[in-house]
């Protein structure tokens, strides 16, 4: 959903999107993740992931996009895996934040990230490639890979994004027969020459 | 299992409640399933009409709408008498588009107290496999909006199906009503709560999607959970897709065509298969399994085969469905609650001649004291005295200047 800043809209405006995330995409340029740091009444304070600060003026037009995250699993540099969601709940902030999204490491267990801008920025943009990370994992380099937005291997498991249903082990894949099907098309989508079995109910 | 919702929950006859029959005409020509109870919340903005009770609508004022929104609840009401209902009321308060904003939304509850907790679960999965689809049908923008959240999009901890089933419906109350289908009235009102449409003046478009809703209903009450398990497992080719779609919504399913249905559809049936997943021997109990029987045979397990098959199960997200504040609230309440403490009784202590005479020194200055409040304490006296209906007595120990007041 598309906003901006104007004379008549800065309560709401600030009520809503300080201190989320969206794209600031000003028209004919590629939207640029961004966090909204503070609203006042004559401009939007806003920096980048790399921490460089921006201001757009009220009633310069300038829209800001505010979109959900898309249910998914990501790849990420240290061999860890992400997955995002969204939380349905009473709010009143629209934009990606702590109230209406979550993100975990499947990785390691248990453990609960906050919604943090390196981590938003890695969902959205700056994830390892699915292909890449394949590459990886076949070569030794990677433990825990995501073969596409729903399917990981970590260490022995396989999971559907954060649910286990199956095993890994040297090159085959033994998953629970409900997923026989999608998992075997993600193998053969991705060109790996791993077998699926079914574990015994 | 037979149980039905209403027998679950202890709700009454809504047929008590119900819009009469006599007051819109029948459109049935054109209802997917005209007998289903459905009741509507309509959100308009900039409302012109007076707030009152027409023709089976109640309003009242909603916090999330501007520029005097209100929200018109309809009676509950049969299918095939909405069209003729919406169109009255549209008609009689002047509502064109320009009382939508994309703060409004159009909510659909549809009666499930005659649903069977199976029935239910059948719902649930079917809505599920065409989620996704059903968001077709509606504005794009509904797909992002906080209040309307896809459970495709969101992570929910509760296994649905076995809840259903195996009567643990309780569960039920922690659903989170902002989801797109909201099974939290389930254990309200005994209805499902479709939030997906926008907010709407045409008729036909909102016919269109109770119709499909209509659908929905009706293949879930014929079709038993193991039976659409199988047709999931089945399920691969895209003739079969187009089938399986054919067979839920009928005439209406030209209705849900996108580009991308049959992936969309696809996404769905993992999507609906995932809530199977639950007890079901997955790659971690194998290993456990696999642990348990190396540390019968006395060998110790690799730590990585045991960190994987310890503690690795699907990441838990307490407070991803709780947002009832009042509950949270209650939860916080007792668990900072005063623990009771036993208070020690005093020991009886015998008094000496001595310990008399200080205590009835004690007391004699006491009542010297007391005399300065005298007033007040023989006001209350009266006015205790009133009330029993005694008579007053004046007072002798007043100070000076102050005088008993007869208040009766």
């Amino acid at each position: 959903m598309k906003d901006s800043l104007t004379s008549s809209n800065y309560r709401d405006f600030r009520q809503r999107y300080e201190g989320v995330f969206g794209f600031f995409s000003p028209e004919g340029k590629k939207p640029l993740l961004v966090c909204l740091l503070s609203v006042e009444e004559t401009k939007v304070n806003f920096m980048d992931v790399l921490g460089v600060s921006y201001h757009v003026n009220v009633n310069s037009g300038i829209p800001f996009d505010f979109l959900p995250i898309e249910r998914k699993v990501v790849n990420i540099a240290n061999d860890d895996i992400l997955y995002a969601c969204r939380k349905p709940a009473r709010q009143w902030q629209r934009g990606v934040c702590a109230a209406n999204t979550s993100i975990v490491s499947l990785c390691v267990p248990n453990r609960r990230l906050g919604v943090m801008f390196n981590l938003v920025a890695a969902v959205w943009n700056t994830s390892v490639p699915y292909a890449i990370a394949i590459q990886e994992f076949l070569a030794g380099m990677r433990k825990n890979v995501a073969l596409d937005n729903r399917f990981s291997i970590i260490g022995e498991s396989v999971y559907l994004y954060n649910t286990p249903i199956g095993s890994y082990e040297s090159a085959t894949l033994k998953v629970i027969s409900l997923f026989k099907q999608e998992i075997s098309d993600t193998i053969v989508r991705n060109n790996l020459k791993f077998k699926v079995e079914v574990i015994n109910e | 299992m037979s149980e039905t919702v209403r027998e679950l929950i202890g709700h009454g006859d809504v047929r008590r409640i119900m819009l009469s029959d006599k007051v819109y005409k029948v459109t049935e020509a054109s209802c997917s399933s005209p007998e289903t109870i459905i009741g509507l919340e309509l959100e308009i903005e900039s409302w012109r009409g007076r707030a009152q009770e027409f023709q089976g609508f109640d309003f009242t004022e909603d916090g999330s709408l501007r520029n005097m929104g209100i929200e018109a609840i309809s009676r509950p009401t049969k299918s095939k008498f909405v069209e003729n209902l919406l169109s009255t009321f549209f008609k009689n308060f002047e509502i064109t588009d320009g009382n939508y904003s994309e703060r409004c939304s159009t909510h659909v509850h549809v009666n499930v107290l005659d649903f069977t907790l199976e029935q239910l679960a059948s719902l649930a999965l079917i809505y599920q496999v065409t989620e996704r689809l059903l968001f077709g049908y509606v504005s794009p923008e509904r797909k992002s909006n906080i209040f309307c959240v896809p459970w495709c999009q969101a992570d929910s901890k509760l296994d649905l199906v076995s809840i259903i089933t195996t009567g643990k419906w309780r569960e039920l109350k922690a659903w989170s009503k902002y989801t797109a289908l909201n099974l939290l009235a389930v254990t309200q009102r005994g209805t499902v709560e479709y939030r997906h449409l926008e907010g709407s003046c045409d008729v036909q478009h909102i016919m269109g999607w109770i119709n499909l809703l209509g659908c929905l209903h009706n293949y879930a009450k014929e079709t038993p959970v193991e039976k659409i398990k199988a047709v999931l497992l089945d399920i691969n080719t895209s003739s079969a897709y187009d089938m399986f779609l054919q067979s839920v919504f009928g005439k209406h399913t030209s209705m849900l065509f996108t580009p991308d249905y049959r992936v969309d559809l696809e996404a769905g049936v993992i999507d609906a298969k995932l809530l199977f997943t639950k007890g079901l021997p997955t790659g971690e109990n194998v290993l456990r399994r696999y642990v348990r029987a190396m540390e019968q045979a006395g060998l110790m397990p690799e730590a990585n085969v045991m960190f994987q098959a310890g503690l690795r199960p699907e990441v838990v997200q307490e407070d991803d469905i709780v947002d009832d504040d009042d509950e949270r609230e209650e939860e916080y309440t007792t668990m900072f609650a005063p623990v009771p403490v036993a208070i020690p009784t005093r020991p009886e202590v015998r008094m000496t001649p001595e310990m008399e005479l200080q205590r009835d020194a004690v007391l004699d200055n006491l009542a010297n004291t007391q005399r300065f409040f005298t007033p007040q304490r023989q006001a209350n006296q009266e006015l205790n005295a009133a009330v029993a209906g005694q008579p007053i007595q004046a007072t002798t120990n007043a100070p000076r200047g102050v005088r008993p007041r007869n208040r009766w």
